[in-house]
């Protein structure tokens, strides 16, 4: 049984569970490469969000990115402390230690519900949303000249008829939006565009003051939300797959006992038999290892 | 009127076509009056929606010589945007679509327009004011006869469906090869000949009178090309009174930074509506 928590999203509170070491098997081989497939990693992701959360897979697929973010933090912090150490970037290889309730701190500055509060505009108050992650895949890959407004419209009431857009595909949503008078199309516009120019503002290394010459941005760009994912839960599968050999090798653990271990446990037992391990090295000064051991250390995930 | 007075939820896909009527009907916030001359009379219209000027916008790739696709694509916006259902917009004239096409843009897109002569002179002016000033002078243009000898032709403005008919006619589809200072020449006294045609509706000759209306534009411009010149030169007189009056409106006066005057006139293509 693992441990349940809360996370509270922007429109309602959902439980999940703390992450294992299958899953997060799951997320870096989806962060194998240079050229990482979106599509990919949030399938993949989206699963696994889906086998420990409360949310269906449609619900996965429907949440804003700053929602799905929130529920990564917060896993994050449950499955493996609110302190992670990353990389962050390929010139530099030290590592930095981040609070992830930094991240949340500068996020919530930002007063993003303040932002999307409805407006009424020539009689018609215009509900705000953010885009999914999918839809932020969609908008990286698009022209400039393309339209991506219909990703930030939640629903319109005008007189007493509501238009959900949740209701509707994207090619009608764009339809409906179309029929709209140019000066309300030209007024959402502006809205998403300061809606685009805070998220560009946004550093979630803000809060740290010896990582200010840094920046993790969280913007609508889909690349710098995957280096925020590979900031989050780590991407050094090898490292992984040497750790489980070695716990079951010379631990004696079962691999499927260790994959269902929390990343919690798995960093325990792997700093536990190191420690082991470094004392019969010193007390026997024959023994050698070739067998990945000498890999290990205590901050892998 | 469609909207519905009770608070609905329009959630579920088949909706779409109630959703798409609703937002047609989206008017009375939205709804303005434009002034008809040839009609002496308001009527009701309703702003641009984002797909129309995205039509419009898009008829930026045009011909070089004629507008033809803004032209099309404006009356067919007119059409659909009135509100008169009594109404056939295609009886309207070209001077009326001015006036549209001007009061359109002041309510759907902005009620100023700049100029960009260049980084010092960057000019904001008032499209209401320029409108009021027109309308106030209380426009109103009549057909004209003009005789000589034998012949005697009446000009009247062009109405819409008369215009659309001249451009699919003539325009649409033409490509031009424009090689040499003769085959430019040649263009030009062609467009010439084109515009007198459309403004000319009856003929008559030796008393009988040939409703020219009833031609296809390329046998209109066979027959016009006929006329003595002196004849012609009236229509073109005709043409030109029109189109000082169409110039009152889009051409402004602007004052530069360093105290100098200069003329500029707004291009009546989609450039107008770009925002």
């Amino acid at each position: 049984m693992k441990f349940i928590n809360k996370c509270t999203l922007s429109d309602r509170e959902i439980f999940y569970k703390e992450l294992q070491i299958k899953y997060i098997k799951t997320i870096y081989k989806s962060l194998i490469g240079e050229d990482i497939d979106p599509e990919i990693l949030l399938s993949n992701l989206n699963n696994v969000l889906k086998k420990i959360s409360t949310l269906s897979l449609q619900e996965i697929n429907s949440l804003n990115f700053l929602d799905y973010f929130t529920l990564l933090f917060n896993i994050c912090i449950t499955s493996t402390g609110n302190i992670i150490f990353a990389q962050l970037n390929n010139e530099d290889n030290t590592t930095v230690e981040i609070n992830i309730y930094k991240f949340l701190e500068v996020i919530n500055s930002y007063k993003i519900n303040t932002l999307l509060e409805p407006e009424i505009f020539n009689n018609i108050k215009i509900y705000y949303t953010l885009p999914t992650l999918q839809n932020i895949v969609k908008i990286s890959q698009k022209d400039r000249n393309d339209t991506i407004y219909h990703y930030f419209i939640n629903k319109i009431i005008f007189q007493d008829t509501e238009i959900n857009f949740s209701f509707f595909s994207e090619s009608e949503t764009k339809l409906i939006l179309e029929k709209l008078p140019v000066k309300i199309t030209t007024h959402i516009i502006k809205k998403i565009n300061t809606i685009f120019d805070t998220f560009n503002k946004i550093n979630l290394l803000a809060n740290i003051p010896y990582l200010k010459e840094k920046t993790i941005p969280f913007n609508f760009n889909i690349n710098n939300l995957i280096d925020l994912i590979k900031i989050l839960f780590g991407e050094d599968l090898l490292t992984l797959y040497e750790n489980i050999f070695a716990l079951c090798k010379l631990g004696n653990f079962t691999p499927e006992y260790i994959e269902n271990c929390t990343p919690g446990e798995y960093i325990l037992y792997v700093k536990k038999l190191d420690s082991i391990m470094n004392k019969q090295q010193t007390t026997d000064t024959n023994f050698t290892s070739d067998e990945g051991f000498d890999h290990i250390n205590g901050d892998l995930l | 009127m469609l909207l519905l007075n009770n608070l609905m939820s329009l959630e579920t896909n088949n909706q779409l076509k109630n959703v798409l009527t609703l937002i047609e009907n989206l008017d009375s916030s939205t709804n303005f009056n434009v002034y008809i001359p040839s009609l002496q009379k308001e009527f009701k219209f309703k702003q641009l929606t984002t797909e129309q000027l995205k039509r419009l916008l898009k008829t930026i790739i045009d011909s070089p010589i004629y507008s033809t696709e803004f032209i099309l694509t404006f009356n067919s916006i007119i059409r659909e945007n009135c509100l008169a259902q009594d109404l056939d917009t295609g009886v309207l004239t070209v001077l009326d679509k001015h006036i549209i096409l001007f009061k359109m843009r002041i309510e759907s897109i902005s009620p100023e327009y700049t100029f960009e002569i260049d980084d010092q002179n960057k000019i904001t002016v008032s499209l209401t004011k320029k409108l009021s000033e027109l309308l106030n002078k209380q426009i109103k243009f009549d057909c004209e006869t003009f005789s000589n000898d034998d012949y005697s032709v009446t000009c009247n403005l062009p109405s819409l469906n008369i215009e659309n008919k001249f451009e699919e006619d003539l325009h649409q589809n033409t490509t031009f090869n424009i090689n040499s200072s003769k085959d430019l020449r040649d263009i030009i006294g062609e467009t010439f000949v084109n515009e007198v045609t459309k403004f000319i509706t009856t003929l008559t000759i030796k008393n009988t009178p040939i409703d020219l209306t009833a031609y296809d534009f390329k046998s209109r411009v066979k027959i016009i090309e006929k006329l003595p010149i002196s004849l012609i030169n009236n229509v073109i007189k005709y043409i030109e009174k029109y189109r000082a009056l169409v110039q009152l409106l889009f051409t402004f006066e602007l004052t530069m930074k360093d105290g100098s005057v200069l003329q500029q006139e707004i291009t009546q293509d989609s450039s107008f509506f770009n925002t």
